[in-house]
Protein backbone atom coordinates (compact mmCIF):
# COMPACT_ATOMS: atom_id res chain seq x y z
CA UNK A 1 0.00 0.00 0.00
CA UNK A 2 2.70 2.77 0.89
CA UNK A 3 4.93 1.44 -2.01
CA UNK A 4 1.77 2.42 -4.23
CA UNK A 5 1.35 5.70 -2.62
CA UNK A 6 4.59 6.21 -3.05
CA UNK A 7 4.74 5.19 -6.85
CA UNK A 8 1.17 7.28 -7.17
CA UNK A 9 2.33 10.60 -5.19
CA UNK A 10 5.92 10.55 -7.78
CA UNK A 11 4.68 9.91 -11.40
CA UNK A 12 1.73 12.68 -10.35
CA UNK A 13 3.95 15.27 -8.84
CA UNK A 14 6.54 14.31 -11.84
CA UNK A 15 3.51 14.94 -14.49
CA UNK A 16 2.11 18.22 -12.71
CA UNK A 17 5.80 19.56 -12.08
CA UNK A 18 6.21 19.06 -16.09
CA UNK A 19 3.19 20.33 -16.89
CA UNK A 20 3.70 23.40 -14.63
CA UNK A 21 6.98 24.42 -15.63
CA UNK A 22 6.12 24.51 -19.40
CA UNK A 23 3.47 26.92 -18.55
CA UNK A 24 5.74 28.91 -16.45
CA UNK A 25 8.46 29.31 -18.85
CA UNK A 26 6.05 29.24 -22.04
CA UNK A 27 2.65 30.75 -21.16
CA UNK A 28 3.00 33.14 -18.12
CA UNK A 29 4.42 36.66 -19.32
CA UNK A 30 7.04 38.13 -17.82
CA UNK A 31 6.62 40.59 -14.67
CA UNK A 32 7.56 44.09 -16.00
CA UNK A 33 10.14 45.00 -13.26
CA UNK A 34 11.88 42.11 -12.80
CA UNK A 35 11.93 39.96 -16.34
CA UNK A 36 12.00 36.13 -16.76
CA UNK A 37 13.75 35.39 -13.00
CA UNK A 38 10.45 36.43 -11.67
CA UNK A 39 9.72 32.89 -12.55
CA UNK A 40 11.88 31.47 -9.74
CA UNK A 41 9.40 32.22 -7.38
CA UNK A 42 6.98 29.59 -8.60
CA UNK A 43 9.63 27.56 -6.78
CA UNK A 44 11.35 29.69 -4.02
CA UNK A 45 7.86 30.21 -2.65
CA UNK A 46 5.90 26.73 -2.76
CA UNK A 47 9.42 25.15 -1.53
CA UNK A 48 9.71 27.45 1.64
CA UNK A 49 5.87 26.78 2.50
CA UNK A 50 6.47 22.51 1.88
CA UNK A 51 9.78 23.32 4.59
CA UNK A 52 7.44 25.28 6.63
CA UNK A 53 4.89 22.54 6.75
CA UNK A 54 7.19 19.86 7.48
CA UNK A 55 9.27 21.55 10.29
CA UNK A 56 4.97 22.12 11.64
CA UNK A 57 4.71 18.60 11.24
CA UNK A 58 7.75 17.99 13.34
CA UNK A 59 6.78 20.04 15.90
CA UNK A 60 2.93 18.62 16.15
CA UNK A 61 5.17 14.47 16.16
CA UNK A 62 7.77 15.87 18.56
CA UNK A 63 5.39 16.75 20.98
CA UNK A 64 3.04 13.54 20.75
CA UNK A 65 6.34 11.54 20.83
CA UNK A 66 7.20 13.19 24.57
CA UNK A 67 3.05 12.60 25.32
CA UNK A 68 3.24 9.21 24.78
CA UNK A 69 6.91 7.83 23.91
CA UNK A 70 5.82 6.03 20.81
CA UNK A 71 8.62 5.77 18.79
CA UNK A 72 6.48 5.91 15.46
CA UNK A 73 5.73 9.80 16.30
CA UNK A 74 10.04 9.88 16.15
CA UNK A 75 10.81 8.50 12.97
CA UNK A 76 7.84 11.02 11.84
CA UNK A 77 9.77 13.78 13.12
CA UNK A 78 12.67 12.30 12.14
CA UNK A 79 11.65 11.82 8.32
CA UNK A 80 9.93 15.64 8.03
CA UNK A 81 12.76 17.43 9.35
CA UNK A 82 14.84 16.08 6.80
CA UNK A 83 12.36 16.56 3.62
CA UNK A 84 11.94 20.12 5.44
CA UNK A 85 15.98 20.78 5.16
CA UNK A 86 15.90 19.58 1.39
CA UNK A 87 12.97 22.05 0.64
CA UNK A 88 14.97 24.57 3.10
CA UNK A 89 18.06 24.14 1.26
CA UNK A 90 16.25 24.68 -2.23
CA UNK A 91 14.52 27.60 -1.15
CA UNK A 92 18.05 29.31 0.11
CA UNK A 93 19.63 28.22 -3.23
CA UNK A 94 17.33 29.84 -5.23
CA UNK A 95 16.40 32.92 -3.25
CA UNK A 96 19.93 33.41 -3.68
CA UNK A 97 19.98 33.21 -7.31
CA UNK A 98 17.26 35.69 -7.37
CA UNK A 99 19.23 38.16 -5.27
CA UNK A 100 22.21 37.87 -7.26
CA UNK A 101 20.18 39.38 -10.18
CA UNK A 102 17.86 41.83 -9.00
CA UNK A 103 19.88 43.30 -6.21
CA UNK A 104 23.03 42.54 -7.26
CA UNK A 105 24.54 40.59 -4.60
CA UNK A 106 24.26 36.83 -3.95
CA UNK A 107 23.40 37.54 0.20
CA UNK A 108 22.56 39.99 2.76
CA UNK A 109 22.14 39.39 6.51
CA UNK A 110 18.93 40.49 6.27
CA UNK A 111 16.13 39.38 9.22
CA UNK A 112 14.57 37.43 6.40
CA UNK A 113 17.22 35.72 4.93
CA UNK A 114 19.20 35.53 8.41
CA UNK A 115 16.40 33.96 10.54
CA UNK A 116 16.15 30.88 6.99
CA UNK A 117 19.54 30.22 7.44
CA UNK A 118 19.44 30.59 11.02
CA UNK A 119 16.50 28.00 11.44
CA UNK A 120 18.08 25.50 8.53
CA UNK A 121 21.21 25.27 10.41
CA UNK A 122 19.12 24.42 14.25
CA UNK A 123 17.35 21.61 12.30
CA UNK A 124 20.65 20.82 10.43
CA UNK A 125 21.74 20.29 13.96
CA UNK A 126 18.91 18.22 14.72
CA UNK A 127 19.93 15.43 12.35
CA UNK A 128 23.40 15.52 13.31
CA UNK A 129 22.18 14.74 17.12
CA UNK A 130 20.00 12.19 15.93
CA UNK A 131 22.99 10.32 14.43
CA UNK A 132 25.75 10.88 17.38
CA UNK A 133 23.14 9.50 19.69
CA UNK A 134 22.96 5.74 19.69
CA UNK A 135 20.46 4.87 22.24
CA UNK A 136 16.91 4.99 20.71
CA UNK A 137 14.83 6.46 23.30
CA UNK A 138 17.31 8.62 24.74
CA UNK A 139 17.83 9.86 20.98
CA UNK A 140 13.95 10.35 20.72
CA UNK A 141 14.08 12.49 23.69
CA UNK A 142 16.36 14.50 23.06
CA UNK A 143 15.85 15.15 19.28
CA UNK A 144 11.98 16.09 20.52
CA UNK A 145 13.42 19.04 22.73
CA UNK A 146 15.42 20.26 20.31
CA UNK A 147 12.45 20.02 17.35
CA UNK A 148 10.55 22.09 20.00
CA UNK A 149 12.95 24.51 20.33
CA UNK A 150 14.24 24.82 16.71
CA UNK A 151 10.31 25.72 15.52
CA UNK A 152 10.59 28.92 17.66
CA UNK A 153 12.50 30.54 14.85
CA UNK A 154 9.80 29.50 11.94
CA UNK A 155 7.33 32.60 13.16
CA UNK A 156 10.03 34.25 13.35
CA UNK A 157 11.17 33.30 9.53
CA UNK A 158 7.58 33.72 8.56
CA UNK A 159 6.72 37.34 10.53
CA UNK A 160 10.44 38.59 9.58
CA UNK A 161 9.44 40.88 6.67
CA UNK A 162 6.57 41.82 8.90
CA UNK A 163 8.49 42.99 12.04
CA UNK A 164 11.57 44.39 10.67
CA UNK A 165 12.29 46.56 7.54
CA UNK A 166 14.17 44.35 5.27
CA UNK A 167 15.37 43.66 1.47
CA UNK A 168 13.39 40.70 0.88
CA UNK A 169 9.91 41.68 -0.66
CA UNK A 170 6.97 42.24 1.06
CA UNK A 171 4.70 39.30 1.41
CA UNK A 172 2.53 38.59 -0.99
CA UNK A 173 0.26 36.28 0.75
CA UNK A 174 -1.02 37.88 4.21
CA UNK A 175 -0.32 41.75 3.35
CA UNK A 176 1.95 44.70 2.22
CA UNK A 177 3.12 43.11 -1.30
CA UNK A 178 1.28 42.69 -4.33
CA UNK A 179 1.07 39.79 -7.40
CA UNK A 180 -1.37 39.72 -9.69
CA UNK A 181 -4.12 36.92 -9.84
CA UNK A 182 -2.02 34.83 -12.56
CA UNK A 183 0.29 34.54 -10.81
CA UNK A 184 -0.77 34.12 -7.15
CA UNK A 185 -2.82 31.06 -8.98
CA UNK A 186 0.22 29.35 -10.49
CA UNK A 187 2.01 29.79 -7.17
CA UNK A 188 -0.70 27.79 -5.67
CA UNK A 189 -0.95 25.08 -8.55
CA UNK A 190 2.65 24.55 -8.41
CA UNK A 191 2.87 23.98 -4.75
CA UNK A 192 0.36 21.07 -5.12
CA UNK A 193 3.07 19.12 -6.95
CA UNK A 194 5.82 19.87 -4.72
CA UNK A 195 3.58 18.60 -1.91
CA UNK A 196 3.26 15.11 -3.62
CA UNK A 197 7.11 14.93 -3.71
CA UNK A 198 7.50 15.70 0.01
CA UNK A 199 4.93 13.18 0.95
CA UNK A 200 6.88 10.49 -1.41
CA UNK A 201 9.74 11.33 0.28
CA UNK A 202 8.20 11.41 3.65
CA UNK A 203 7.04 7.91 2.79
CA UNK A 204 10.49 6.82 1.98
CA UNK A 205 12.24 8.38 4.78
CA UNK A 206 9.52 6.37 7.00
CA UNK A 207 10.15 3.28 5.35
CA UNK A 208 13.76 3.37 6.21
CA UNK A 209 13.21 4.21 9.40
CA UNK A 210 10.83 1.12 10.19
CA UNK A 211 13.57 -0.99 8.63
CA UNK A 212 16.31 1.25 10.92
CA UNK A 213 13.94 -0.28 13.73
CA UNK A 214 13.80 -3.78 12.26
CA UNK A 215 17.62 -3.79 11.93
CA UNK A 216 18.04 -2.92 16.26
CA UNK A 217 15.35 -5.54 16.84
CA UNK A 218 17.67 -8.12 14.63
CA UNK A 219 21.00 -6.65 16.37
CA UNK A 220 19.74 -7.32 19.54
CA UNK A 221 18.70 -11.11 18.79
CA UNK A 222 21.93 -11.63 17.06
CA UNK A 223 23.77 -10.38 20.17
CA UNK A 224 21.51 -12.55 22.68
CA UNK A 225 22.52 -15.71 21.43
CA UNK B 1 -6.47 32.05 -18.33
CA UNK B 2 -3.40 34.62 -18.44
CA UNK B 3 -4.57 36.89 -20.99
CA UNK B 4 -5.01 40.00 -18.29
CA UNK B 5 -1.43 39.23 -17.54
CA UNK B 6 0.05 40.10 -20.62
CA UNK B 7 2.66 42.80 -20.43
CA UNK B 8 6.21 43.76 -22.01
CA UNK B 9 9.38 43.66 -20.42
CA UNK B 10 10.88 46.57 -22.47
CA UNK B 11 12.87 47.71 -19.90
CA UNK B 12 15.80 45.18 -20.87
CA UNK B 13 18.16 45.77 -22.86
CA UNK B 14 18.54 42.27 -25.06
CA UNK B 15 22.13 41.37 -23.09
CA UNK B 16 20.11 41.70 -19.68
CA UNK B 17 17.28 39.69 -20.68
CA UNK B 18 20.21 36.60 -21.63
CA UNK B 19 21.85 37.34 -18.68
CA UNK B 20 18.32 37.36 -16.64
CA UNK B 21 16.88 33.85 -18.29
CA UNK B 22 20.65 32.42 -17.74
CA UNK B 23 20.30 32.69 -13.84
CA UNK B 24 16.53 31.72 -14.24
CA UNK B 25 18.24 28.33 -15.56
CA UNK B 26 20.54 28.18 -13.01
CA UNK B 27 17.53 29.22 -10.64
CA UNK B 28 15.71 25.99 -11.51
CA UNK B 29 18.51 23.51 -12.12
CA UNK B 30 19.92 24.43 -8.40
CA UNK B 31 16.11 23.33 -7.08
CA UNK B 32 16.20 20.35 -9.14
CA UNK B 33 19.41 19.61 -8.07
CA UNK B 34 19.52 19.69 -4.32
CA UNK B 35 15.94 17.58 -4.57
CA UNK B 36 17.50 15.03 -6.69
CA UNK B 37 20.95 15.42 -4.10
CA UNK B 38 18.26 14.31 -1.40
CA UNK B 39 16.73 11.63 -3.18
CA UNK B 40 19.83 10.19 -4.16
CA UNK B 41 21.05 10.09 -0.69
CA UNK B 42 17.75 8.36 0.28
CA UNK B 43 18.47 5.64 -2.48
CA UNK B 44 22.42 5.02 -0.90
CA UNK B 45 20.52 4.68 2.94
CA UNK B 46 17.92 2.37 1.67
CA UNK B 47 20.48 0.24 0.02
CA UNK B 48 22.48 0.22 2.91
CA UNK B 49 19.67 -0.67 5.21
CA UNK B 50 18.75 -3.95 3.13
CA UNK B 51 21.90 -5.02 2.72
CA UNK B 52 22.42 -4.52 6.51
CA UNK B 53 18.61 -6.32 7.25
CA UNK B 54 19.91 -9.44 4.48
CA UNK B 55 22.74 -9.46 6.66
CA UNK B 56 21.44 -9.70 10.10
CA UNK B 57 18.64 -12.21 9.00
CA UNK B 58 21.69 -14.41 7.31
CA UNK B 59 23.77 -14.17 10.74
CA UNK B 60 20.31 -15.16 12.99
CA UNK B 61 19.90 -18.51 10.32
CA UNK B 62 23.62 -19.58 10.73
CA UNK B 63 23.13 -19.24 14.27
CA UNK B 64 19.44 -20.63 14.42
CA UNK B 65 20.10 -24.15 14.50
CA UNK B 66 22.88 -24.39 17.31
Amino acid sequence: MRDKTIAVCSWLSALLLAGNLAIILLVLPDEATQGPIFRIIFFHVPVAWTAFLCFFAALIASVMYLGSKNLKYDSFAAATTEVGLAFGAANLLTGMIWARVIWGIWWTWDARLTSMLVGWIIYAGYVMLRRAVEETTERARMSAVVSILAFADVPIIFFSIKWWRTQHPQPVVYGGGFMSPGYWYMLFLNWIPLLLLAVALLLIRMRQEQTGREIDALRREVHAF
Amino acid sequence: MFAFLIQTAGTFTPEQYQRNFVFLFYGLLTAWLVLLAFVGMLAARERKLRHELKRLRLMLEDKGPQ
